[in-house]
């Protein structure tokens, strides 16, 4: 038996995973169990999951980091000596971190591994990053053979890459090194347009529908030099990140007609128009890459991973351009999937373990690849704190919590094995019901405590998404944006510019309009009975009740917090948002029903800024 | 991507029937690996950590004694009753005040490593850095390829590092 563990750490979104003989067995980020957001550190207890995962017992044949610290401290390196005399501060900054923490990365590792009984022989394996973003995206996809193509922020130097994935081989070809990063440029409109680099990207996403491109020009003709290819190099004079520690400078701004948004501060036009300006950019980008991946390469299909892959607006338009037959996207493409990236490279091109593949089904299993939680440990817990609960028969689950939502609860879900990747799909999920017109607000303002301009989305039967979307392909990863058929939207309301974005966001203009974003597209979710039974149940069961086979479907946490990861964790999230009722397994409770929570209440001020 | 079994776009297939609600795999005894929330885990956590306080003060305080009795008194005073301040410390204190003392350890020591480094990369930054850079620039070398060729067709290119996966470099 081949038994890797792969593990990624130190620069965001920690994570361990494990493969044997190239089956996924396990995977999860650090952050679920150490509840602090985007945990970079070592993952211990992410870790400790997946050895004990293993099934039968039995040593690991090798360990996976994700990348070459090395190679990456060599950048840091060559960038200070490039922009010296400036940059002290990034220098005196960054590399007392490096030498510290992130250089010595085997020795740390393998103390941390002998905490959890794994003997110092087992050899460990260093795979590029971008090497590691491929393997993520190539192995576990459906494809005999495929393109390979990889976007982030920076790796060890590479930004970009393109590759071929055949048999249990993904050779890398080309790329883009750093600095001319599309990740990084997405990320220095995220800063400037006051969100967080690392998970506001997301945002800046929602925002662009609300937009007119009005930059879009200017960043092509001053920030960026974009040959036919899709490869580009970046105008370093308007940016930051190579002396400061600011992704962009006074250059930039005076460009984009003023100073950055404070975070928290009011959406502006501006905003609004800097996000679809620089979303239209990053699409033009991405397709103009992929032209040149499927002529480099001959592939039919193309296996997509790291960041900028979550950038689901992108893929949709990837996907409707038809430049490759069909598209498949890691659901951890960021640097979480690294992990399992390496631990798939090791096992298939150090080990020589053949890949087995059918050409029609992925291996990630639904992306629920985390802990699963036996109903006699829920109970037990449930029991010891004297919580209310009732026990639902299986037979009668789907109907009974479908009634809930159809009522206009706000349901928390928590069942089966935990997610892998940024997106809740079921497991982890608070849902409601799509029809609802204040259903969004609500999500937003009183469960989620945040933005009321974020959208949520749908997971819908993946038997009826054809009928509710223009998608002609499942979507079961949440990764695709399509938009609504024509004969569930209602007519047009005219020019909505003008409006306030929190009066246009809630403005009705689809029968689902908790789902419906201002373009009246939709990041889908389609949710098949073969990866995740029990939620596709509660679908159909909501169906029949009501006619509609969709539910709101979004992260279980609020703002600034990692998605629950336990019991207790869903418990706490449950007492302390708007949510009506918890599903814990096949365990019932509803709020009303509760003892006080000493932390219930409005925790709008306690919330870190995500 | 998902199962070619998936009825999809097919609204007219017969819908199928209800399935098990079994939990999805993953061991049960891996996932109560990583939770502990049951009152005994709490209260062994909380031994242990002042257990781990108490050695700390025995060690701080057992020097300080050692240091008494070689002659250096004041360190060894110092140290005596440093020691013993933290082994009675970790026997009166919650044991979550004891935790967040111990989070905030490594901070102070990243902040002390802070400013100690801080004149030393100050020294190399300007006697290393800035002269082998301004070389670098006077011999029209960049390691980042900052400017615009527009006569080059791509920017793509080979990888050329090394990409042995058995060297962290």
């Amino acid at each position: 038996m081949a038994r890797v563990l792969g593990i990624s750490a130190l620069y965001h979104d920690a994570a361990a995973a494990l493969v044997e003989d190239g089956v996924i067995v396990a995977a999860a980020q650090e952050e679920r169990f150490t509840r602090t957001k985007h945990d970079a550190a070592l993952p211990r207890q992410a870790l400790r999951y997946c050895l004990a995962e293993a099934a039968g017992g039995g040593g690991l044949d090798a360990i996976a980091f994700y990348d070459k610290p090395i190679l990456k401290f060599h950048r840091i390196l060559e960038t200070a000596f490039a922009v010296a005399p400036r940059g002290f501060g990034a220098f005196a900054r960054g590399v007392p971190t490096w030498l510290r923490d992130k250089l010595w990365v085997e020795p740390d590792l393998r103390a941390m591994l002998a905490a959890e009984g794994v003997p110092a022989g087992v050899p460990m394996y260093f795979p590029a990053h971008h090497a590691s973003h491929a393997a993520s995206a190539f192995y576990p996809s459906p494809f005999e053979r495929a393109a390979v193509l990889t976007l982030d922020g920076v790796g060890e130097w590479a930004t970009a890459s393109i590759g071929v994935g055949e048999g249990n081989r993904v050779t890398l070809r080309e790329q883009l090194e750093f600095p001319h990063s599309l990740g990084l440029l997405y990320s220095a409109f995220t800063a400037f347009a006051g969100f967080r680099v690392g998970s506001g990207e997301y945002k800046l996403m929602g925002l662009a529908p609300y937009g007119t491109p009005t930059y879009a020009a200017r960043i092509r003709d001053h920030l960026l030099d974009l040959k036919p290819d899709g490869s580009f190099r970046l105008n370093l004079s308007y940016f930051g990140y190579l002396d400061d520690q600011q992704m962009t400078n006074a250059r930039f701004a005076a460009l984009f007609d003023g100073p950055p948004r404070a975070p928290e501060g009011p959406l502006t036009r501006r905003e609004l128009d800097l996000a679809c300006s620089i979303q239209q950019v990053t699409e033009d980008i991405v397709l103009a890459m992929a032209r040149h991946a499927r002529a480099e390469t001959g592939m039919r299909h193309l296996c997509l991973a790291g960041g900028v892959a979550l950038n689901c607006v992108a893929n949709g338009k990837l996907l409707r351009a038809g430049i490759f037959d069909d598209v498949w996207i890691q659901p951890a493409a960021g640097d979480a999937g690294g992990a399992l990236g390496a631990a798939l490279a090791v096992c298939h091109e150090v080990l020589n373990h053949p890949r087995a593949v059918d050409g029609r089904t992925d291996s990630m299993q639904g992306a629920l690849l985390g802990p699963a939680f036996g109903a006699d440990s829920i109970r037990a817990y449930l029991d010891a704190n004297a919580l209310p609960y009732h026990e639902v028969p299986d037979a009668e689950w789907p109907a009974t919590v479908a009634r809930l939502i159809a009522a206009g609860a706000i349901v928390g879900l928590f069942q089966g094995r935990m997610e892998f990747g940024p997106r809740a799909l079921g497991n982890r999920s608070i849902v409601g019901d799509p029809r609802s017109p204040t259903m969004q607000s609500v999500l937003n303002q009183k469960i989620k405590f945040r933005e009321s301009f974020r959208p949520f989305a749908p997971a819908v039967l993946a038997e009826r998404a054809a009928d509710w979307f223009d998608l002609d392909r499942p979507s079961p990863y949440m990764l695709l944006v399509a938009q609504l058929g024509a004969r569930h939207c209602l007519a047009d309301a005219g020019d909505e510019r003008s409006l306030d974005v929190v009066q246009w966001v809630n403005r009705v203009r689809s029968t689902v309009p908790a789902v419906t974003h201002v373009d009246r597209s939709a990041r889908v979710q389609t949710v098949h009975a073969e990866t995740n039974p029990r939620f596709h149940a509660l679908l159909r069961a909501f169906e029949s009740q009501t006619g509609c086979p969709l539910l709101v479907n979004t992260s279980f946490n609020v703002r600034g917090e990692p998605i629950v990861g336990t019991p207790s964790d869903a418990y706490r999230c449950f007492m302390c948002t708007g949510i009506d009722a918890l599903a814990l397994g096949p365990f019932l409770l509803t709020k009303a029903a509760q003892p006080p929570w000493v932390e219930a209440g409005d925790r709008r001020g306690t919330l870190a800024l995500d | 991507m998902a199962s070619a079994s998936t009825r999809f776009g097919s609204p007219t297939a017969p819908a199928p029937a209800l399935p098990a609600l079994a939990p999805q795999g993953g061991r049960p005894e891996a996932a109560a690996a990583t939770w502990s929330w049951r009152p005994e885990v709490a209260v062994q956590a909380a031994s242990r950590t002042r257990l781990r306080f108490a050695l700390r003060g025995g060690v701080g305080g057992g020097g300080g004694a050692i240091l008494w009795q070689l002659g250096w008194l004041h360190a060894g005073s110092v140290a005596l009753v440093l020691g013993v301040s933290v082994m009675l410390a970790a026997a009166a204190l919650p044991a979550r005040w004891l935790r967040r003392a111990d989070d905030a350890l490594p901070g102070l020591g990243r902040a002390a490593s802070h400013v100690v480094a801080w004149p030393l990369l100050f020294v190399m930054f300007w006697s290393v850095f800035v002269p082998f850079g301004l070389l670098l620039r006077r011999g029209r070398r960049d390691p980042l390829c900052r400017s615009f060729d527009a006569t080059a067709p791509t920017y793509w290119q080979r990888p050329t590092r090394p990409s042995d996966p058995t060297r962290p470099f």
